[in-house]
């Protein structure tokens, strides 16, 4: 494989081998690794030094089902810290069928330049894109799928990126027609911003995959690996994942007293009932939208939806539970309808959906718009495009919103907006937003779905299901594993090892594959504490120990000490 | 006594998601299951009041049970 080294400043693109160092890692754990040993973690985020990492995982190009995620990474604006935030769609696959291990954007443009970085299997280049300046993400896709062809894979920011919101993700396109899969978290989007990178255009790799060390190991693992997806009753086609989507879960977590409402204020919404998975299904289907559709081609989950509107014209795709909750619930908001068009406001807009909901929820409660009222959210998220200061702010994520708007409860751990579950409702959560070196990200750790292996309302035994969901979570975004894809290779790691090994014959154990998933933590970790982050930037905020959450009463009462332990058996 | 149960997700779908069930004596969420003919194999959560419980605990009156299908983490 190969390394994509661009100069953005000189304009120039270099191609090298792998280092040793990085030669086993991909996704995440590369990008941890390769921060800590080219990028001061000191410096500004938004700044010449900070670097711009695009990986696929291990798997990403193989064919493995559910294994083509995008992992992007830089120091974040957002956070102060290490980020990796990783989406779906065609780049994962792509890049690693042209064998490329990563794409690392360097330095700081001319002033005013802005680039697309066109890259094909043995050549790249940087070209001028003046004519995208001010385009949202969907309109930046679809005239570069015009000028490069249908089947180029387009990695693109909206008006968030190039305006350096720390709010702002990065999009990547997925199959056939769809533009929208975002690499959402930690303010991604202004580091590509800063670079002056509208957008990668990667060629479509007709007839090219990944070569493979031992064909007759991996195909027997990835079909096995395939095989159990199907016949897990929660993934497999009568799964709610896939007849539902993620939304599938809405009505448990507004149940449990977790969903995030009117700023994080309730942890349950009167208007739940509309916001279901089980409404967005009957409502799609009605209107002549797609279930069950996917992001990645071959994935056997099949999550995604097209959702409609009353005509059955297309308003987003797709609608997903975290983007629900904060900007449905968490805006007093219950109609899916009014979702769906925040929701393509963002993905045009290039923004993290989790950010702006998170921001927009703060703003509500100072009064710059109403909990409930579609019209006046919408105005203040138009602004993010339109470039106001008030647009601005909201771009820049809920900590700064609720800094200038004066308001104290601000959702948050280390600079980013917390996702769709209440920590004091469900704790190993907590645990995890108040240690992971991403920040609040529950992608990093989700106690959701082992509510049975722990009490989610008890602090009790947190510590210990958050770590261990955090290995996991490393594994998962270093191989490229959606994390729906998980249950297989969580209660048989020996699968993953061998899906590894096919590929690249390095006799990995499962003990190596443990320490290399731990490895990344310890790498990230490092980077922060270099970075200057502290226990205190880490914590859950002061008013969520404080102010008990309906409808259980309960506080966020995991002690110091146990947070501060969480590492302790890593 | 009484008690509202709801349905959610793909269980028993010819059945109403909502009602108000009158039980004659002190049940167990798994009777309650067994008197709705659910499997208890696809039951992945039980909430009752919010509070997730198990097959063998009591059910109080006026409650509100919930029951989940088996759910993927998000």
């Amino acid at each position: 494989m190969k390394l994509l080294r661009v100069d953005i400043n000189q304009t120039q693109v270099r191609w090298e081998p792998v280092p040793a160092i990085y030669e086993r890692l991909g996704g995440r754990a590369l990008i941890a690794r390769l921060l800590l040993e080219e990028v001061p973690p000191l410096c500004d985020a938004l700044g010449p030094h900070n670097k711009l990492i695009v990986a696929p995982g291990l798997l990403g190009g193989s064919g493995v089902t559910t294994a083509g995620r995008l992992s992007i990474g830089a120091k974040s604006p957002l956070t102060g810290g290490v980020k990796e935030a990783n989406a779906g769609g065609m780049a994962g696959d792509t890049l690693g069928k042209l064998g490329i291990k990563a794409i690392v954007v360097e330095a700081r443009p001319i002033e005013g330049a802005s680039y697309i970085l066109h890259v094909a299997s043995d050549s790249a280049e940087l070209v001028p894109a003046g004519h995208l300046g001010g385009l949202g993400t969907y309109a930046t896709a679809g005239r570069l799928q015009e000028q490069f062809g249908p089947a180029s894979t387009v990695i693109s920011i909206g008006q968030a990126g190039e305006f350096l919101l720390t709010g702002a993700g990065i999009a990547c396109t997925g199959d056939a027609d769809q533009r929208s899969n975002i690499a959402a978290r930690g303010g991604l989007g202004a580091v590509m911003g800063s670079k002056g990178l509208k957008a990668v255009v990667i060629h479509s790799p007709a007839g090219q995959r990944a070569e493979l060390a031992d064909p007759e190991l991996f195909r027997a693992a990835a079909r096995r690996f395939a095989q159990e997806l199907i016949n897990d009753p929660k993934l497999g086609p009568q799964g709610g994942t896939h007849l539902y989507g993620t939304a599938s879960i809405t009505a448990a977590v507004n149940e449990m007293g977790a969903l995030p409402t009117r700023n994080f204020s309730t942890g349950s919404f009167a208007g739940a009932a509309t916001l279901r998975g089980e409404t967005m299904r009957e409502t799609v289907l009605a209107r002549g939208g797609q279930i069950g559709t996917r992001c990645m081609p071959g994935c056997v989950i099949a999550c995604r939806n097209v959702y409609v509107d009353e005509v059955g014209q297309p308003i987003v795709g797709t609608l997903q539970y975290e983007t629900i909750a904060l900007l449905g619930a968490n805006l007093g908001l219950g109609s899916l309808d009014d979702v769906a068009r925040l929701n393509y406001l963002c993905n045009d807009l290039g923004l993290d959906t989790i950010e702006a909901g998170a921001a927009l929820g703060v703003a509500c409660e100072a009064g710059l718009a109403r909990f409930g009222d579609f019209a006046s959210i919408a105005a203040l998220l138009r602004q993010v495009g339109e470039g106001t200061v008030l647009g601005r702010l909201i771009g820049c994520g809920v900590v700064a919103t609720g800094r200038v708007l004066g308001i104290r409860r601000v959702p948050a751990a280390m600079g980013q907006a917390m996702p769709g579950y209440d920590p004091r409702s469900l704790k190993g959560n907590g645990v995890t937003y108040a240690t992971s070196p991403q920040g609040a990200d529950h992608t990093a750790g989700n106690a959701f779905g082992a509510r049975k292996e722990v009490n989610p309302l008890v602090a009790a035994g947190q510590r210990q299901l958050s770590l261990k969901l955090q290995v996991i979570s490393a594994m998962l975004d270093s191989t490229g594993l959606c994390l729906f894809a998980r249950p297989p290779v969580i209660a048989d790691p020996q699968l993953m090892v061998d899906m590894i090994n096919g590929i690249y014959g390095w006799g990995w154990t499962k003990e190596d594959l443990d320490r290399a998933n731990r490895d990344v933590l310890r790498s990230e970790l490092e980077f922060n504490r270099r970075a200057g982050i502290t226990a205190a930037d880490y914590r859950i905020p002061e008013y969520m120990r404080e102010e008990p959450l309906a409808p259980h009463q309960v506080t966020f009462d995991v002690p110091d000490a146990e947070l501060d332990a969480v590492f302790s058996a890593l | 006594m009484t008690i509202d149960v709801e349905l959610f997700g793909q269980l028993l779908p010819g059945l109403a998601r909502c009602q108000t069930l009158t039980l004659d004596r002190t049940a167990t969420v798994a009777e309650v299951a067994s008197r709705l003919g659910l499997d208890p194999v696809e039951v992945g959560l039980i909430l009752v009041d919010g509070v997730q419980h198990e097959m063998e605990d009591v059910v109080l009156p006026d409650c509100r049970l919930c029951f989940f299908p088996l759910l993927a983490g998000g």
